[in-house]
This record gives C-alpha cells, sequence and structure tokens, in this order.
C-alpha cells in the first residue's frame, strides 16, 4: 500500500482544471504574400467553458472549450487595378482655352484594410488526455546543493503532475456572415483614403461607379470562390495555419506548461522557525490515475 | 467503492509513511528530542546515543542538543553543585488501528481501540557520577549571617568522563483531533495514557507516567501540528477565493479525522461559490 493518498472528486477536480484553463494564453502574429493579396494578423487567445468528463481508462475528455480571439488584428492588403480619368475641360474659355478645367486622376495600386476581428470564437471539440506525473529538476539548481541549498535559492525540485493530451481537435474559425459588410466598408474606406481631398464628391462617384460593387471587387481580386466569412476562416485557420499552431499549443500548455498540480520536493511540512531548518520529506514514486469518479495521485515517502 | 463517494478531497497517510516522517523529523530537528548539558552538548561521545542528523543540520549550524542546566544536588550550596546528563529521544515509531507493528504492555489495556495510534519510543539517558570529584572536593566557607544578601556562588559541575546510561521503552495511546491553529484546521495528536516498561515502584512509574505524558501532550501540541493542507501537499484549491473547505461533518462520514487500516484519513467537502 502506498504511503500516501490523495483523491480529488470529479467535482474537486473540475476546479483545479479551471484553473489551469483559466490560465491559458496565446498569442501569435504573422504576414504572408499570397499572391493577388497579403495579409496579417496578430492574434491573442484564451478559453472559456467546456465540458469536462472523467473516463474509466484513466482518461480526461474535454469538448465544447470556447476559443476566445480576445484580440485579433487583420490587415489585408491588395492592388487595386490602376485607372485614370484624363483631364478635360469643365467650363471652355469662348475665346480660346478652358476656364474651369477638370486635371485628371489616377486610382489604383495597393491599398490595406484593417480590421479589428476580435471576439472572433473557434472551439476545442474534443481534447482527450491522461495524467503525467513529471519529476522537475530545476536547472538552475548547482550540483553541490543539498535540497535545503535548492529551496533557500528558489531552486527547488518539483513534482508535477500534467494534464498529456492524446487527441486534440479544433474546429475552425467561426466568421460570422456579417464580416462581408465589415471588409466592403473597410475596403471601401481604403479606396476612399486614395483620393485627394480636392476631387470633388461627383468625381469620386465616377470613379466608384466605374469600379462596380466593391463585394465583386473584392472576391474578384482575392479569387474567393466560397463566401467571405469562409474564406476568412480558412485563410487564417489553414493558409496562415493559425489552427495547427493553437491545436499545437493547447497540447503543449496541458502537457508541459501549467501542471494541474504541483508540490515542492521534498515537501516541507515544517516552516523554519527559531533559527532551525525547516522539516523536508522526500516523496518518491508518485502516480495519478483517474477514473470516472475521481482523481486518485499516491506516493511514498522516501528513507 | 471510490474515496471521494462522501467528499470531495480525501487523503490518507500510511503508519509506515508516518515512521518515515517520524525519522525525518528527528534527523532535522534534533534538538527537539535530544536534551543535555552544555558539557555534553560539546562533548558529543559522552551522549548515549550517537545524534543522527542530516547534514543541513550541521551546515546551517543548527544545534543537536537542546541544552538545559545540570541537574541540581539537592542541599549542596555551597558551592551548588550540578551534574551534567543527557536525556534523548532515539526511536519512535507509530501504530495506527488495528495495531500491528508492536504489542502494547498489559497495562494500556491492548488491543488497540478503534480510532486510535499508539506510540512506541525508546527514551535513553544518562547522569554523571562524579564520584572522583568528591574525593578531592572542599566546601566553600560560609560565615554565619551570610545567608542573605549575597551574591549566589557560581554552580559548579564536575568535569564528565561519561555518563551512566540507560533507555527505556514507553508506549503511548492517543487519538487525532481537529484543532484550529492560526486560522487553519490543523491536527493534533491527543494523549490518551502513556506506560513506562520497568518502572517500579508503582508511585515512582506513575510520576515517570504522568511526566512523559504531560511531555508529549505539550510536545504535540506545540511542535507537532500540522495543517490539514499539509497532507494534501497544499493543492491549490484549498487556496481559491472561491472554494471553501470543510471537514466532511458526521453524516456521512461518522469519524473525521478517522484512524483506520493502519492509516490517519481526512475527508474534505468543498463548496463552490457561484
Amino acid at each position: 500500500m502506498s504511503h500516501i493518498t490523495i483523491a480529488a472528486s470529479a467535482k474537486a477536480f473540475q476546479q483545479l482544471f479551471n484553473e489551469v484553463e483559466n490560465n491559458f494564453s496565446f498569442s501569435k502574429s504573422d504576414t504572408a504574400n499570397f499572391g493577388p493579396f497579403s495579409a496579417s494578423y496578430s492574434v491573442s487567445v484564451h478559453l472559456s467553458g467546456g465540458n469536462l468528463q472523467l473516463n474509466n481508462d484513466n482518461t480526461i475528455e474535454l469538448q465544447n472549450v470556447d476559443i476566445v480571439f480576445g484580440t485579433l488584428d487583420f490587415k489585408l492588403c491588395l492592388d487595386l487595378p490602376g485607372f485614370c480619368i484624363p483631364s478635360f475641360c469643365l467650363v471652355p474659355d469662348p475665346w480660346n482655352g478652358c476656364l474651369v478645367g477638370f486635371p485628371g486622376f489616377c486610382i489604383g495600386g495597393p491599398i490595406c484594410a484593417d480590421l479589428n476581428l476580435s471576439g472572433l470564437t473557434s472551439q476545442i471539440t474534443d481534447l482527450k488526455a491522461s495524467l503525467a506525473p513529471k519529476y522537475y529538476i530545476d536547472p538552475a539548481r548547482l550540483p553541490g546543493w543539498t535540497d535545503l541549498d535548492a529551496e533557500l535559492n528558489g531552486h527547488s525540485n518539483q513534482w508535477q503532475i500534467y494534464i498529456d493530451p492524446v487527441l486534440v481537435n479544433v474546429a475552425p474559425i467561426d466568421v460570422p456572415a456579417t464580416i462581408d459588410n465589415i471588409l466592403v466598408n473597410a475596403i471601401t474606406n481604403a479606396i476612399d483614403n486614395l483620393f485627394p481631398s480636392w476631387l470633388p464628391g461627383w468625381a469620386v462617384d465616377i470613379i466608384m461607379a466605374f469600379l462596380g460593387p466593391i463585394a465583386n471587387l473584392i472576391t474578384d481580386l482575392l479569387g474567393i470562390t466560397t463566401s467571405i466569412a469562409e474564406w476568412l476562416s480558412n485563410l487564417l485557420g489553414n493558409l496562415f495555419g493559425l489552427l495547427s499552431l493553437l491545436e499545437t499549443a493547447i497540447a503543449d500548455y496541458f502537457a508541459s506548461k501549467y501542471p494541474l498540480y504541483q508540490f515542492e520536493d521534498p515537501f516541507p511540512i515544517l516552516p523554519a522557525s527559531g533559527g532551525l531548518i525547516p522539516v523536508k520529506i522526500p516523496i518518491r514514486n508518485l502516480a495519478a490515475t483517474i477514473d470516472s469518479q475521481e482523481m486518485i495521485v499516491q506516493a511514498n515517502v522516501g528513507a | 467503492m471510490g474515496y471521494t463517494d462522501n467528499c470531495d478531497l480525501y487523503a490518507a497517510v500510511h503508519e509506515d509513511g508516518i515512521n518515515l516522517v517520524a525519522q525525518h523529523v528527528m534527523r532535522q530537528r534534533p534538538s527537539w528530542f535530544n536534551f543535555a548539558t552544555q558539557y555534553v552538548s560539546d562533548h558529543l561521545d559522552l551522549a548515549c546515543s550517537p545524534v543522527a542528523h542530516t547534514i543541513d543540520v550541521t551546515d546551517y549550524k543548527n544545534p543537536l542538543f537542546k541544552v538545559v542546566s545540570p541537574v541540581p544536588i539537592l542541599g549542596a550550596d555551597s558551592p551548588p553543585v550540578g551534574l551534567n546528563f543527557c536525556v534523548q529521544l532515539v526511536k519512535a515509531e507509530v501504530d495506527f488501528y488495528p495495531g500491528n507493528i508492536f504489542t502494547l504492555p498489559a497495562v494500556l489495556n491492548p488491543p488497540l481501540p478503534q480510532q486510535h495510534l499508539a506510540m512506541h519510543v525508546q527514551i535513553c539517558g544518562g547522569m554523571d557520577c562524579p564520584s572522583e570529584f568528591l574525593n578531592g572536593f572542599l566546601p566553600t566557607p560560609t560565615s554565619p549571617g551570610e545567608a542573605t544578601n549575597v551574591q549566589p556562588t557560581q554552580e559548579v559541575v564536575p568535569p564528565t568522563r561519561r555518563l551512566l546510561c540507560f533507555c527505556l521503552d514507553a508506549y503511548l495511546v492517543a487519538h487525532v483531533g481537529v484543532q484550529i491553529v492560526s486560522g487553519k484546521p490543523s491536527l493534533v495528536g491527543i494523549v490518551d495514557s502513556v506506560d513506562v516498561v520497568g518502572i517500579k515502584p508503582k508511585g515512582l512509574s506513575d510520576n515517570v507516567n504522568c511526566y512523559l505524558k504531560t511531555t508529549f501532550e505539550l510536545l504535540l501540541k506545540e511542535k507537532l501540528i500540522f495543517p490539514i493542507s499539509t497532507m494534501l501537499f497544499d493543492i491549490p484549491l484549498l487556496s481559491l477565493a472561491t472554494i471553501t473547505a470543510q471537514l466532511t461533518p458526521n453524516p456521512p462520514i461518522p469519524n473525521n479525522p478517522s484512524i483506520d487500516d493502519n492509516q490517519l484519513k481526512i475527508f474534505i467537502t468543498l463548496t463552490v461559490a457561484p
């Protein structure tokens, strides 16, 4: 029989897990050129909610955890086809020349639209994991140190219990259909910014009419064959590889970044007092298992 | 049946583990278990038993002995004379119900009752017998009427070549309760009865038993008291602002803490704030 047994009910385990989940964060930014356009993003992500289930096969399963893009700044740059309105005379001079003329104007070239997509979500549809106890030896610990030296220098060894995922599935980024209007408005603004301030409104209207519906212009220029929402979801999730990055980050985080439970080894059971050193107990053979009811941690006291 | 069928957190420590813990405590806090005069503390070879200790104890200049005053020779006052001695707790082992590690003496009514623990300690001690000192001893002369308003004469402690050592086996029966210490529920041992084997006559035995019972009771209450969170290795749940932890009441848990199956067990219920 193990010297030490600690058990946490499913309810207690859920609370432990919440702490791990709430501390997850992921940030990433990237820029890429996709031929007719280039794009960049800067994202920060956290996790929220979900259903946790303990299984009798020594695993836990997590479903429907929201991946919330707390920040998602997206920038899209594309080449607007160039064309010119040549100069012409608006009010001719009856004797000679032109009293009021239109000097002519060319537009075209690169335009960029900034979109704030913060609040988009994805989901961890399924995460299956087992518990993995690990023994962490602080790399800053000097070879000649005793355990007490290590503690007093802030470099104690630790027993850590991680959630070690064997499977992480992340759903495509959920981009709402309203993104169409957001993108159209952003591109329209970007085109507007190309016009010099002296250009009269009627001239702007002529040019915009010439460009045709902006939505069509966007889909033509970007080669979009699906909805804009699907295209953007695919761009971020697959072409930028954000889904894959998220799956890896989530797996790494649970497996090695934030333990479910950790404590110092040797474990201090009596604090330093009156000049006397703390009393510390070596813990050996830590094991962590799970069934549908509870998590069980067992260990021995070292000699 | 699960450990947490009727609670949210469960912790148990087996007597084999507790006995290893006892050894660690004794090796890391030797001055809690070894008492001697300054002379014996300065001449470790005089001790009745070598003091087991970790290297940290000496590296961090912790004492091996708690230094105490010499045993006074009653009536000797010109000069006062004290004798070197030491008392050492050299072995301690715990046996949780049902008793299976050692046999209790008959006076403690074996077998060990339910929900109790037994403890066996071996105490070794010894005192100097300064016969050579007496051969050359000359009392300090005093004048009549000097009994008051004089500086007390410095106590003389004869140098010691060896102590006359002996060892006693003591047994105690105790149970475990919960006491709030610094706002934290903590486990404390409560001594029910003590017997030191082989001491006669009965009056002396009663005195020694009472002295030891008081000693253990105070030691357990003052020094060897452990927050319940220690048994759970400070599991982070207990420090979350949203969670209130309390010992699971009866019903559903009839004894909490419980001593059974050779283990000390605690059961905790959590309340999670919405």
